[in-house]
């Protein structure tokens, strides 16, 4: 039995995790320690970054290796079960009952993630706080923007306190000023806790990451920090080729890893 | 800021998608029987069965709301349905089932209620069937945990309507295919005082509702927890499917006894002079009526010097009793004045009816089936009009006879009308 402590942060251990879906191998022999603060898991779409995550979420099991949360062993059922307590996830997609007041669907989530009933409420309101929401609780679900839905998202992942979030592109399909907006949110809620972010968006890496892994093809082609993974992606940057800096430095990051 | 009296957690969407349904489920449950509440008589035999056939509207609703609530909150890819949540899974299940149950299995319960009060208070010598009674709530439980399964599984919030027409569909199906009776409670078949569904077909039927409602449950569980495919079903689920298949399906290959004789049973009697009254137990208040609506016909007809007559409440008949067999009966309905019954049913006798149609009855002729015809239609005629001397038969071949006239003209042709052996001959 795994015993976690508020405020302490814990780290991921991943040991040779493979994983194939419909005899098709999607991660192969991943090795790689996640610290706590903010961690990018940077790929092209199909790289296996979202699977990765629903291992750390404990959604779906390893073929090969296993994942360790703190002292947690999340390939046996009792390793998942205590991992769950802290572990907060917002898929890539997800909806939200329009109809819903704010406050009820993260209070039910609060209440889903085995928050007790009478704290529900409480978990609720400070969630919402930490996502800048606090003052839209009453509001219908329909009625907000969706930068702001994605933050409702976000509150009903953290409304049990957990230590470890991990975001699945979190920012995708916002505008720039929510993208920021929630940038913002998300350094905010990192401290103190171990934050893992999925994302092909070269910007939200940087922005946001202290460490980065590069999955390509379901291999680690890359782990160091975010100045590292600039530096690279520098070198191979076309000045006359079109897009945005950020753009260029992840085709040219990819085509150096080897993704193309 | 004031507190909430129910927390967010157990109605997260709010009292309007548990409250509407709950409405029309006690509007829908009670709609049926209001009439009866205007009965007179009403026994616990009737209304208890009423609480498994009302759920032929009520019972849709219900699933229908439940795949309304579980594709709005539980439906695959909401934020507040994930499968790695502590409580993803059976709390999940147990919670929101409680909330639909004490919802709409109570919205049933207060739709019956003013019928079942009113038996309460009118029931004399019966007391409430316990399994008709408990296969009304059990099928409206298993209805909302099948319409949840459904939300769950399809996680679509449209389907609600197809679960509400599928359901009534199902439940109206034993009204054409009687075997289908095992598995769905509405037989849309009111049964008589003293005959009942067999126990054990009442057993075997609120076994297979159970097997569903666990099966149903079982799965939505696994859809709660599930992430992309469906895992292989453990050993307990397949059981639980090939057991439920299996009782579903024997109805079809064996012939279940469904209903039964209840016994006999001592009637509530009373004589007066050649003519004894017998009712039901369950209908003792009824006897006065029966007897006077009785005695309106045979004000008519006479009662023959020799003979004894013996009027009785056709729920104190076995199945062996033959219709035609020289007692009256008389079918006494909760809906119908038991004054009425008996003029017609004593008018239907005394007009020879019974040999007419009973197993003597190839020596009747056309002409002597339609004169007993005619004769039932005058004396009903005239046994239901104000009852005086010079009151004459109003229509057809007795037109114009007063009540002496009549009685004589029957008392003279009293073996001939019994037999069924009337000719235009006998009219002159």
């Amino acid at each position: 039995m795994t015993y976690w402590v508020r405020g302490v942060s814990v780290g991921l251990r991943i040991e040779g995790v493979s994983y194939a879906y419909r005899r098709k191998s999607v991660l192969s022999d991943v090795t790689w320690t996640i610290q706590p603060g903010v961690t990018g898991i940077l790929g092209p779409n199909g790289a296996g970054k979202s699977t990765l995550l629903s291992l750390m979420a404990t959604l779906q099991k390893p073929s090969r290796g296993r994942i360790v949360l703190g002292d947690a062993d999340l390939s046996t059922p009792s390793g998942r079960q205590s991992a769950r307590r802290v572990l907060g996830l917002v898929p890539q997609r997800f909806t939200l009952a329009p109809e819903m007041r704010v406050h009820d669907t993260v209070a039910y989530a609060a209440w889903i993630h085995g928050v007790a009933d009478r704290e529900c409420d409480e978990a609720a309101a400070r969630a919402l706080d930490e996502v800048g929401l606090g003052d839209r609780g009453r509001d219908r679900v329909r009625a907000l923007s969706g930068g702001q839905r994605q933050r409702v998202g976000l509150a009903a992942a953290l409304a049990h306190d957990p230590q470890v979030i991990l975001l699945d592109e979190p920012t995708a399909g916002l505008d720039p000023g929510h993208r920021l907006r929630l940038r913002e949110r998300i350094t905010h809620l990192a401290e103190g806790r171990t934050v893992v972010i999925a994302s092909h968006l070269m910007e939200d890496i940087e922005h946001l990451c202290g460490h980065v892994g590069v999955l390509v093809e379901g291999r680690l082609a890359f782990t160091g920090g975010a100045a590292e993974l600039h530096a690279l992606a520098a070198e191979g940057i076309g000045a006359d080729s079109p897009g945005s800096t950020f753009e260029r430095a992840y085709d040219a990051l990819m085509a150096r890893l080897g993704a193309y | 800021m004031l507190r909430p009296i129910v927390r967010s957690t157990w109605l997260p969407l709010g009292i309007v998608p548990i409250a509407v349904p709950a409405v029309l489920i006690a509007v829908l449950a009670a709609a049926p029987g209001v009439a009866r509440l205007s009965w007179p008589h009403l026994v616990w035999h009737s209304t208890a069965q009423l609480m498994h056939e009302h759920l032929l509207l009520s019972a849709p609703v219900a699933a229908a709301g439940a795949t309304y609530v579980a594709t709005r909150i539980s439906a695959r890819g909401r934020i507040t349905s994930q499968p790695y949540a502590r409580r993803a899974g059976s709390s999940v299940l147990l919670r929101t089932l409680l909330v639909l149950c004490a919802a709409f299995v109570g919205a049933f319960v207060v739709g019956m209620a003013p019928l079942l009060v009113r038996t309460s208070l009118l029931a004399e010598n019966s007391t409430p069937a316990i399994l008709p009674m408990v296969t009304g709530l059990v099928g409206m439980i298993v209805a909302v945990v099948v319409g949840y399964t459904v939300g769950i599984v399809v996680s679509s919030t449209w389907v609600w309507p197809l679960v509400l027409v599928g359901a009534f569909v199902v439940l109206a199906m034993p009204a054409e295919m009687p075997r289908l009776a095992a598995v769905v409670p509405v037989t849309s078949w009111e049964l008589g005082l003293q005959w009942r569904e067999a126990t054990a077909f009442q057993l075997y039927r609120l076994t297979v509702l159970i097997l569903i409602g666990l099966l149903a449950a079982r799965i939505a569980v696994r859809a709660l927890k599930r992430v992309n495919r469906w895992r292989r079903p453990s050993a307990l689920t397949a059981l639980l499917t090939v057991g439920t298949a299996a009782f579903i399906v024997l109805p079809f290959q064996v012939d279940l006894t469904r209903i039964e004789w209840a016994g006999p049973v001592d009637g509530v009697c009373e004589q007066d002079g050649q003519v004894t009254y017998c009712v039901h137990p369950a209908r003792a208040s009824q006897l006065g009526a029966m007897r006077s609506g009785t005695e309106r016909v045979l004000a008519w007809t006479g009662v023959p010097d020799d003979d004894s007559v013996l009027v009785v409440d056709a729920a104190l008949a076995s199945a062996d009793d033959d219709p035609s067999g020289g007692v009256v009966w008389i079918y006494l309905g909760s809906d119908v004045a038991p004054e009425q019954s008996s003029t017609e049913d004593t008018a239907y006798f005394m007009s020879g009816f019974p040999s007419c149609e009973g197993p003597t009855s190839e020596r009747a002729t056309i002409q002597s089936k339609s004169l007993a015809h005619e004769l039932n239609v005058a004396l009903v005629s005239v046994s239901t009009a104000e009852n005086t001397d010079d009151h004459r038969v109003e229509r057809g071949p007795f037109a114009g006879l007063n009540a002496r006239e009549f009685s004589e003209w029957y008392d003279a042709n009293a073996g001939r009308i019994r037999e069924c052996a009337l000719s235009d001959s006998d009219l002159r």
